[in-house]
């Protein structure tokens, strides 16, 4: 093969060695792919003039020109590429102008409206043998906003259950108002608090019961089961869960869970080391938030440790960074 | 199609000719009326103070980039202490002070008889609550909030200034100002504001009131192109 140029090119054009492009040989063909862009941006968006002057400037002085963008649009018959699943027929009415010679303005897109909010944030359970952890932080933002800077994530359900919920803050509230209204029916008809198992399951039916508009919210559900032990389950926004040793969720999961995995279930170690106890897993808990709070922007402000034992919930803060 | 709008992200809204909507056509389901606004305010800012919380916003009712209506007023008082302000779509900001004031009236009279109602909503603890709610049901309580184009210009104003023991005068001084700074900046902020205080006393919006604005400095009127006929700016 001769050169840099790929053999589909089978014209002559002296070709830029970096970038392929062809080399302009001259301002005429400047001026000429000036117009094109300015006829395809044209096309493309409504902030722009009808008419554009171009200036051609060289070592022989200044030449200006003026073209009509609409009228060489419509002399070249170029339409702007669709995206495939968008109706074609609705495409070529927004790029062309109607009976009246008029074009339809668009209403802007970015103002559509979504039921659905992202606002960040990562919360994580650790179940110990009796005793679990649950540390959250408490930052509520929304795209590059932080809304507010102190905004718990975890909503104490029983004397020994709390749940901790990210991703939609509106959603979340929803879900634990009812959630805590079932606690209180259930309190009533059974005369007692009922077990983090029976929540549970409680929690999954509710979630599937949105199956089809689900409550956007990513759950960890903690407290010490009727045996004593520490308990921790996971869900999905839709309701699927399961019984772990230990789980995380929100914008910064991803991170803390290869930490959890490392730390507390002891995996790829090549140093054998003791288990940890209740307060080097807190420690931990703390340590990885705040190492969450470095690398992700949705996590920070505060965090919140709820340690849940014989004793009961005892819930604590400590300070991330306000970055 | 489906009118619960939300899942289906390519559904646009389209008028009776098939086309895109702009801005100010009816859609034909009437579910979809507000997914897209048409009648918008801009910024309300809210903040305590040493005695309670004041609220501020323009009173310009933008139609698209047109500054359409400039006397509307986007603070509204519900029951006795109580004050909302608001921007986005302003039909919907009416629609929900009606309801708000309907609830109002219902929960005086359940609370006492129907004759003698009692005051809607009291203050249930004495404390001042400014609290923030969007569209979606995004909801928190803070010392300071600003919805719009304010919470990216107003709200760095308000970091840097706020302080909780304000006075009366301090608070509304610094609400001006962040109104001030959006109006330089933002094409849908207007120089005309009104600003409600709720407090102790109850709740009072003030009447619409100019605010100073000045586009005199040199930066934005010297020329900087050579060619002679255009203004500079910074």
């Amino acid at each position: 093969m001769g050169g840099r140029v790929p053999s589909f090119h089978t014209d002559n054009t002296p070709r830029s060695k970096f970038s392929n492009l062809p080399v302009l040989p001259n301002t005429l063909k400047c001026r000429a792919i000036f117009q094109s862009v300015l006829i395809t941006s044209e096309q493309r968006t409504l902030r722009m003039l009808d008419v554009v002057s171009v200036v051609l400037a060289d070592g022989s002085g200044e030449d200006r020109e003026s073209f009509d963008v609409l009228a060489e649009a419509s002399a070249r018959s170029w339409h702007p590429p669709t995206d495939s699943d968008e109706d074609p027929e609705e495409v070529r009415r927004r790029h062309e102008p109607d009976e009246d010679g008029k074009f339809w303005m668009q209403a802007p897109t970015e103002h559509r409206w979504s039921p659905y909010a992202d606002n960040g944030g990562t919360c994580m359970g650790v179940a110990g043998e009796d005793f679990v952890v649950v540390a959250a932080d408490t930052r509520l933002s929304q795209g590059y906003s932080i809304h507010t800077r102190d905004c718990s994530k975890v909503t104490q359900l029983t004397d020994k259950c709390v749940i901790a919920s990210c991703g939609m803050k509106a959603d979340a509230i929803t879900l634990h108002k009812h959630l805590k209204a079932r606690m209180v029916m259930y309190e009533h008809q059974h005369r007692k608090q009922p077990s983090v198992t029976a929540i549970a399951q409680m929690l999954a039916t509710t979630l599937y019961y949105k199956r089809f508009f689900p409550y956007y919210t990513f759950n960890v559900l903690c407290g010490i089961d009727d045996e004593g032990k520490g308990a921790v389950y996971h869900y999905d926004a839709i309701g699927s869960f399961e019984r772990v040793p230990y789980t995380t969720s929100g914008s910064g999961s991803s991170l803390v869970m290869s930490v959890l995995d490392a730390q507390i279930a002891k995996g790829n170690q090549t140093i054998d080391t003791p288990a940890l106890d209740k307060r080097g897993i807190v420690e931990l808990c703390k340590d990885v938030l705040s190492s969450v709070g470095e690398r992700d922007i949705h996590t920070g402000d505060y965090g919140e440790i709820f340690l849940i034992d014989a004793a009961g919930v005892s819930p604590t803060r400590f300070d991330l960074k306000l970055d | 199609m489906c009118s619960s709008c939300s899942l289906h992200h390519r559904r646009r809204d389209l008028n009776d000719r098939g086309r895109a909507m702009a801005p100010g056509q009816y859609s034909m389901d009437a579910k979809q009326h507000t997914m897209s606004p048409v009648v918008t305010g801009a910024t309300v800012i809210g903040m305590k103070y040493k005695d309670g919380v004041i609220l501020a916003a323009d009173t310009l009712a933008s139609y698209g980039n047109e500054a359409r209506y400039k006397d509307v007023c986007r603070l509204k008082k519900i029951g006795d202490h109580t004050l909302l302000g608001a921007g986005g779509e302003i039909s919907d900001f009416q629609y929900l002070g009606d309801l708000l004031d309907e609830m109002a009236d219902e929960e005086a009279c359940d609370a006492r008889s129907v004759l003698v109602p009692a005051p809607p909503f009291p203050l249930q603890d004495q404390a001042p609550h400014l609290m923030y709610v969007d569209h979606q049901g995004t909801a928190f309580e803070e010392d300071f909030v600003a919805t719009g184009f304010g919470m990216h210009l107003g709200i760095p104003l308000l970091r840097n200034n706020w302080k909780p023991d304000m006075s009366l005068d301090e608070a509304k001084a610094l609400a001006t100002k962040c109104l001030e700074v959006c109006f330089y900046r933002d094409c849908k902020a207007y120089c005309k504001i009104q600003i409600g205080v709720c407090a102790g006393a109850g709740v009072e919006i003030g009447p619409p009131t100019p605010i100073n604005h000045f586009w005199g400095h040199t930066a934005w009127t010297e020329n900087r192109l050579e060619d002679g006929d255009s203004t500079g700016t910074w």
